[in-house]
Parts: C-alpha cells; structure tokens; sequence
C-alpha cells in the first residue's frame, strides 16, 4: 500500500501519572496486543527510570506495525506518561471522511481502556486534515455527533432498566491558533481546540497540516499535557481557595462576635477568665488563618510556575508576532491569569484577616490587664480598709486594757490592804506610817496588776524574756517582804 | 494516615457505594425507586471522579516536591 495512503487522520492520547507505572504497563499491554505485531525498538521495556528513547518528550518506545491502522508511541512529559495512538487511514478517501472509521477505533481503544480500569489523567482526541478551511466546523460537527452517542438509553431505545446518561448540551467553542512552522513542517498549520463542549471525559483538539507527524508525536501532546496539568491543578486549588475563604468568612465574623462580647464582658464586669478563654480561641484562629494563608501562597506559586511553564510550550508550539492567530494560547492564558490573581485576592484577604485576628488578641489583652489592674486597685482599697479597721480595734483593746489595768489595781489595793488588816490586825496596819503603807500595798498591787499582764503576754510569745515581767515580779516580791518584814516587827 | 491513602479510600468507598445502588436500580420495583437509585449512582460516580482528579494532582504535587 502506498504510504500516502497511510497517512495519519486521527490521533488519541491516554495520559496516566508516570507513577502509576503498573497500570501503564497494563495499558501498553492492552493496546499493542490489540493491533498485534512487535515492538520497534530493540530494547522494549516498560522501565520507566530508565526509558529507552532519547530525550523526554520523545517517543520512549514506539510500537508500529507493518499495513496496520495503528501506531503506538510511549511520551513521558514531566510526571505524566503519554500513550500515544496514531490512527491512518487505509484508503484513499480524504481525511474528513475517514474519520468516522477512526473515531470508532479510538472508541474500540477507549473501550479496552475503561475496561482495565486504570486511573486516567485525562483523554485528548485529535482529528487530522490537511485543509484548513473547514476544520473548526468539521471538528464541531464531529464532537456534536460523539455528543448524541450519549444521548438518554430510554430515547435510544436502549432496554428497559438500563441506567441512562444524561449530558447537557454541547455549546462547543472552537478555538484557532497557528503553529509555528518549525513544528509543523510546512503548509498553513493550524491548531483547533474545542472548548465547552460537555465531554468530561476528553479533549478534542484538530490539526490543519500537511505533515501532522512532529505535531502529533512531539508538540501537541507536551501543550495538552500543559495544559491538562494546570488545569487539574488549578482546579484543585480553586476548590481549595473556596474551602479556605468559607473558614476565613467564619473566623471574620466570630472575631467580631469576640469583639462584641468582650465590650459586653467588660461593660457587665466579669472577670478575666472569659477574655482569656477569648484569647486562645482567637489564637487557634489566628494559627489557621496562618496555615491557609501558607497553603494559599504555596497554590498561588505553583500556579505562577505553571503559568510561566504553559507560556513557554506555547511560546515554542505557537505562532508568535503581529497578527499572529493566538485564540488556544489567549484563552488558557487568561484562564489562568484568573485563577492566579484569585489566589491572589484570597492571599490579601487572609492576609486583613489575620491582622484583624492579632489586633483582636492585643484587644482583648489589653483588657485582662485593664481588668487585672482594676481588682488589684480594688484588692488594695479593701486591705486599706481592713488595716484601718484592725487600727482602730487596736486603740479600742488598749483602752480597754488600760481601763481593766486600773480596775485590777484598784480592787488588789483594796483586798490587800483588807486582807492585811484582817491577818496582822487594825492597830499594827495603822502602826505603819501611811506612805511606807501606801507604798507596800502600791507595789503588790502594782505588780499584781502589771505582772498578770506581762505573764498574760509572755505565754502568748511563750516565752519569758520579758524584762517587764521579771521588773513587775521584783516589786511583787520586795511588797510582800516589806509587809511580812513590818507585819512580824510590830505585832 | 496519609492524604493519599484516604482519598484512595474513599474511592473505594464510592465505587462499593455506586455498586449497592447500581444493585439496588436493577432490583427495582417501580420506576420512581429506580429512578432515584440511578440518581444515587451519579452521584456516587460523580465523587469517585472528583476524587480521582483530586488523587492524581496530589500525586502530581506530591511529585513536584
């Protein structure tokens, strides 16, 4: 068969995570047992750390198969492994009116696919014509026609009790850029992208060129493998970004509920106890507006790198320079352009956020220290109060220990010298001259009366290192050996 | 547990779901119930791809690293 027969009309790629080496293997397996044959490099092998082909991006190991249909081709493209698929035609029909025969292998291929059930990362379809003028709409047509495969089982006449799939309905966009001649080869290159066209399960990209190989094998796959990668990822980090936001938007407001609270607490004088639990549950806030402003940062970066990544495949892949048709570059471009400057707005509200949670935290400190400087203030007016009290008791208890002194004196003085007279006798008591008399009853009263003191004292320090003791004991003693002395002198 | 592991899980998880309602619309009586298992089904295939999408690009980041 001549070779221009077998030109390329369709394309499909299988991307898998480059880890997930066993599936790909099953994959690989798959296929290539499918279209029969023999591998066409020598060293075939699955062996990922150690590819056979020469540099990423390449076709690591190709599988190609003498008058067959088929073409396989093994890419790794930073972290992602390509099963490439190139479909010919076998005729000499054009292109367009092939691809029905070749939409129906890629289906057969998808089918072998679903049913090992390896993890996918995504699923390109690509139509190849060598007229460039009825591409977009073709490739419309196309996907429309894939579109209403799915339509409901019920209205396809399909079994009772069949689960039916719904799918809205396509509003494909088709998007045109022109390729850059160094990978295109030669012709009018154009690349077309279908875009909002319902399919969850695949891409559709189109390819307008007279020699589609370099295209198909090299560039396109590393632009959709790009673009897939970024896509994921910042469709990840949009939901991330959502997740984040919701806890922000609740953090705001029960930092404001604390706020509120806190005037509340303050104004109805409670005490510190709650402004401190205030405290730590606005620091745990704080922490988490902490950690999602770091996870923020981290998505807002990887997107950045992402972006600069997909500009500089489109950059290589794409024409560039006035008037140069760019819709698929402009497009992801600015796509996400937006999720950049997203994660960008999130990243300054949490940024406000956190400040307002800090400045809440020294708020609500500053009031456990007005508060805690408020009962201080109060703890000492009590003990001033209290010191005046104890003052006052005090001068009481002397005056009082004055008045039962003199008492005690009196009532000694009296049944002493009663008690005198009754033992020695009236006339030796009056025998005494009235001053020696006055001061012998005088000096046992005296000590009486101030002894029982000092000793009332002294077994309360229990101790009797007491100079006022043993003086007033003295008295005591030289009273009562004066009285004895007179007593036995004069009777 | 690491985030991997928990989210292979869970797809786990929802492929057992989407299996007993898968069971539970062929054995269906009327076609209201039916109807309503197909939904549970969707939803359940729904989830498993969210979070196929969500395992590869941790996979991915975790890569990246």
């Amino acid at each position: 068969m001549p070779e221009q027969a077998r030109q390329v009309i369709a394309a499909h790629y299988f991307y898998l995570l480059q880890e997930d080496e066993a599936d790909l293997q099953k994959l690989w397996s798959s296929l290539t047992a499918a279209a029969g044959g023999a591998p066409e490099n020598a060293a075939y092998s699955l062996d990922l750390a150690a590819p056979a082909g020469e540099a990423a991006g390449r076709c690591q190991i190709v599988h190609r198969v003498q008058r067959s249909e088929r073409d396989f081709c093994l890419t790794l493209i930073s972290g992602l492994a390509v099963v490439e698929v190139l479909y010919r035609r076998v005729d000499f029909e054009p292109p367009q009116q092939a691809w029905p025969a070749a939409l129906r292998s890629i289906d057969a291929d998808r089918g072998r696919a679903g049913a090992l059930g390896v993890p996918l990362f995504g699923e390109t379809t690509v139509l190849v014509t060598d007229e460039d003028g009825e591409t977009g709409p073709r490739l419309a047509n196309v996907i429309g026609t894939l579109a209403s495969r799915k339509k409901p089982a019920a209205e396809a006449g399909a079994a009772p009790g069949a689960i039916r799939i719904r799918h809205p309905v396509p509003a494909t966009r088709i998007l045109v850029s022109e390729l850059d001649r160094a990978v295109a080869a030669s012709g009018s290159p154009l690349l077309f992208n279908a875009i909002d066209h319902g399919d969850r399960s695949r891409d559709f990209f189109a390819v307008s060129s007279p020699e589609p190989g370099l295209t198909l094998s090299t560039m396109l796959p590393q632009l959709d493998a790009f673009i897939k990668k970024l896509g994921r990822q910042a469709s990840h980090f949009s939901d991330q970004r959502r997740a984040i936001a919701d806890e922000r938007s609740q953090i705001d407001k029960q930092v404001a509920a604390i706020l509120h609270q806190q005037v509340v607490t303050v104004t109805n004088g409670a005490g510190t106890g709650r402004l401190e639990d205030n405290i730590a549950h606005l620091s745990r806030m704080f922490g988490m507006l902490a950690t999602d402003a770091l996870l923020v940062r981290q998505a807002e970066d990887r997107l950045r790198n992402g972006l600069e990544a997909l500009d500089a495949a489109l950059g290589l892949q794409l024409k560039k320079g006035p008037g140069a048709k760019d819709e698929i570059g402009s497009h992801y471009r600015a796509g996400f352009s937006a999720d950049l400057e997203d994660a960008h707005t999130e990243a300054v509200r949490l940024n406000f956020s956190r400040q307002n949670a800090q400045a809440a935290i020294e708020v609500v400190r500053t009031q456990v220290e007005l508060l805690r400087a408020g009962e201080e203030a109060a703890i000492q007016n009590q003990t001033k109060e209290l010191l005046s009290r104890s003052l006052l008791v005090q001068q009481e208890r002397l005056a009082l220990q004055v008045a039962a002194g003199f008492v005690e004196f009196v009532l000694v003085f009296y049944y002493v010298l009663k008690s005198w007279e009754g033992i020695a006798g009236q006339n030796t008591v009056d025998s005494i001259p009235a001053a020696l008399r006055l001061l012998i009853i005088g000096g046992i009263s005296a000590g009486a009366a101030a002894g029982t003191h000092f000793l009332a004292r002294a077994l309360h320090r229990r101790s009797m290192k007491n100079p006022g003791l043993w003086i007033s004991a003295a008295v005591l003693l030289l009273a009562l050996a004066a009285m004895i002395i007179f007593t036995v002198a004069l009777s | 547990m690491n985030m991997i592991k928990l989210i292979e899980e869970a797809i786990e998880n929802e492929k057992m779901a989407a299996e007993k309602y898968r069971r539970g619309a062929e054995s269906a009586e009327d076609p209201e119930t039916r109807s309503l298992f197909e939904q549970l089904v969707r939803w359940e295939q729904d989830h498993e791809r969210i979070l196929r999408e969500r395992l590869a690009v941790l996979k991915l980041i975790r890569g990246q690293q």
